[in-house]
Formats: C-alpha cells, sequence, structure tokens
C-alpha cells in the first residue's frame, strides 16, 4: 500500500491541516490525561521549550511542540506494550 | 579506560551517596512516581521510555535543566533531547544501557560511571558521577518509565586531543 493510500497517515495529515490550534491542543491533553502523565509532559515541555503548559507556546514554535507532544504520548503507548518496534 | 561500577543499594539506606541520589532514593522508596519529585530533584533527572533494544540505552524524553548531562551536553543538546533521542556518544550509550535495562526490568540500579566521551562539536571530556536509575510508573500504574539522577564526583574535566591517549592508557 502507498503511504498516501494509508488511513492512518491520511488521518494525521487531516488532522494536521484540519484541526485548529485549540483542537488540537485538546486532543494531547486528552491523550496524556488518559495514561495519567501530565506531570511528565510537563516536564517534557519544560525541557524541550522552557514552558510545562502547551497552550503557552508561542505559535512559532506550536507546531513543533505538537510534534513533540504525539512522540511523547507513541513513547508512552511503546511502554504499555513493551514493543520497541 | 571507560567503567561501570555497579554498586549496592544498601549505600543509598545508609545515605553515603551523594545528597541528590539520596534525595531521589527516598521518594522512590516511598512508591514515589514521578510528579511526588521535588521541583528541584525534576530539575536535575531526565527521563527516559521503559523500553529499549538489547545494548542500547531508552530514547531520552526529558532532559533537567540543571541536570549533569545538560551541564556536559550543552542546553541546546538538552532542548532537543527528544527529537535526538540520546546522548551525542554512541559508546557511551551503550556503557550507560546496563542500568537502564535493570530499570526496565523493575530493578533500580546505583552505579559510579567513569567514562571519556565527545559532545556534538566532538571535544572529548573525562567524568566521574554517580547515577541511580529507577523504574518509575506513571501515576495510573499501567506504563513504565525511567528516570536518572547523576550527581558528578569530580567536575568536568575537558580534555586536548594530547591527554586523551595518556588517560586511556
Amino acid at each position: 500500500m502507498k503511504p498516501s493510500n494509508d488511513p492512518t497517515i491520511q488521518f494525521i495529515l487531516d488532522s494536521a491541516l484540519q484541526l485548529t490550534r485549540e483542537q488540537k491542543e485538546t486532543q494531547i491533553q486528552l491523550e496524556t490525561e488518559k495514561f495519567s502523565a501530565s506531570a511528565e509532559y510537563k516536564a517534557v515541555l519544560e525541557s524541550a521549550f522552557g514552558i510545562s503548559e502547551l497552550t503557552d507556546i508561542q505559535e512559532e514554535d506550536f507546531n513543533h511542540a505538537v510534534f513533540v507532544s504525539w512522540k511523547f504520548i507513541n513513547t508512552l503507548r511503546r511502554s504499555k506494550t513493551g514493543t520497541t518496534i | 579506560m571507560n567503567s561501570v561500577e555497579s554498586l549496592n543499594l544498601s549505600i543509598l539506606e545508609r545515605g553515603l551517596a551523594q545528597s541528590e541520589i539520596v534525595a531521589v532514593w527516598k521518594v522512590w522508596r516511598q512508591g514515589g512516581t514521578f510528579s511526588d519529585f521535588s521541583p528541584a530533584l525534576k530539575r536535575r533527572m531526565t527521563l527516559s521510555a521503559g523500553y529499549a533494544l538489547e545494548g542500547s540505552s531508552p530514547a531520552l524524553l526529558s532532559v533537567g535543566k540543571e541536570s549533569f548531562v545538560s551541564k556536559c551536553f550543552g542546553s541546546s543538546w538538552a532542548r532537543s533531547a527528544i527529537v535526538q533521542e540520546s546522548t551525542p556518544d554512541p559508546e557511551l550509550e551503550r556503557l550507560a544501557s546496563g542500568g537502564y535495562h535493570s530499570a526496565i526490568a523493575d530493578e533500580p540500579s546505583y552505579d559510579i560511571m567513569s567514562v571519556i566521551c565527545r559532545d556534538e562539536k566532538d571535544r572529548r571530556m573525562k567524568l566521574l558521577y554517580e547515577r541511580l536509575i529507577v523504574p518509575l510508573p506513571l501515576a495510573d500504574g499501567t506504563v513504565r518509565l525511567t528516570g536518572c539522577m547523576t550527581a558528578p564526583l569530580v567536575p568536568i574535566q575537558w580534555l586536548s586531543g594530547q591527554e586523551i591517549p595518556t588517560i586511556r592508557s
């Protein structure tokens, strides 16, 4: 299957293009809360941006912050399953 | 010569390690999660994933701005740690991995590391430090990360090109 036909990739791309900043913030907040990982997530943001709240990230850094946030969430998902792939 | 010497955890119980290491140990021993550490301790710790390939350290998630590793590799590297996932020195990553794999297996690891490593600009440094790595479950208990506190035993020693062969021999 071509990557462009992969529904998961299509969903990620659509989300990145169509969601507003507030919707992206909510999505990420829900995911981190699902893992009860708020303290750890604040540490991740503090480490990368010197700011511990996604809502306080400046507009020019926001896309990078979204990337960092999903990388963190993905690590939590992998840590849960123990997979290294 | 690079080396890692594992130390008995009873040293921590007796409070004989450096103060920041003992402080992390005390919180962890009482079942503490990352949110239970004081802001001052969090600023000196690193957080990493709860899984890693054999012989590799887990991917870095956060680097406290006052952590020893941030002082060694610089604040610019520290800010990009979650993207880069590791320190700039693969040999250090390999050497450091054993303690992390203990923590991934739910066993804390306390050791002394003596290493010569390099930063992003290929500058060499000699380091001697204590290190405590603990498994850190998230608050809901379903996912485990790893937390690390390092404390230097001597200041960072930056090396010139001539010094490296002498020290390694």
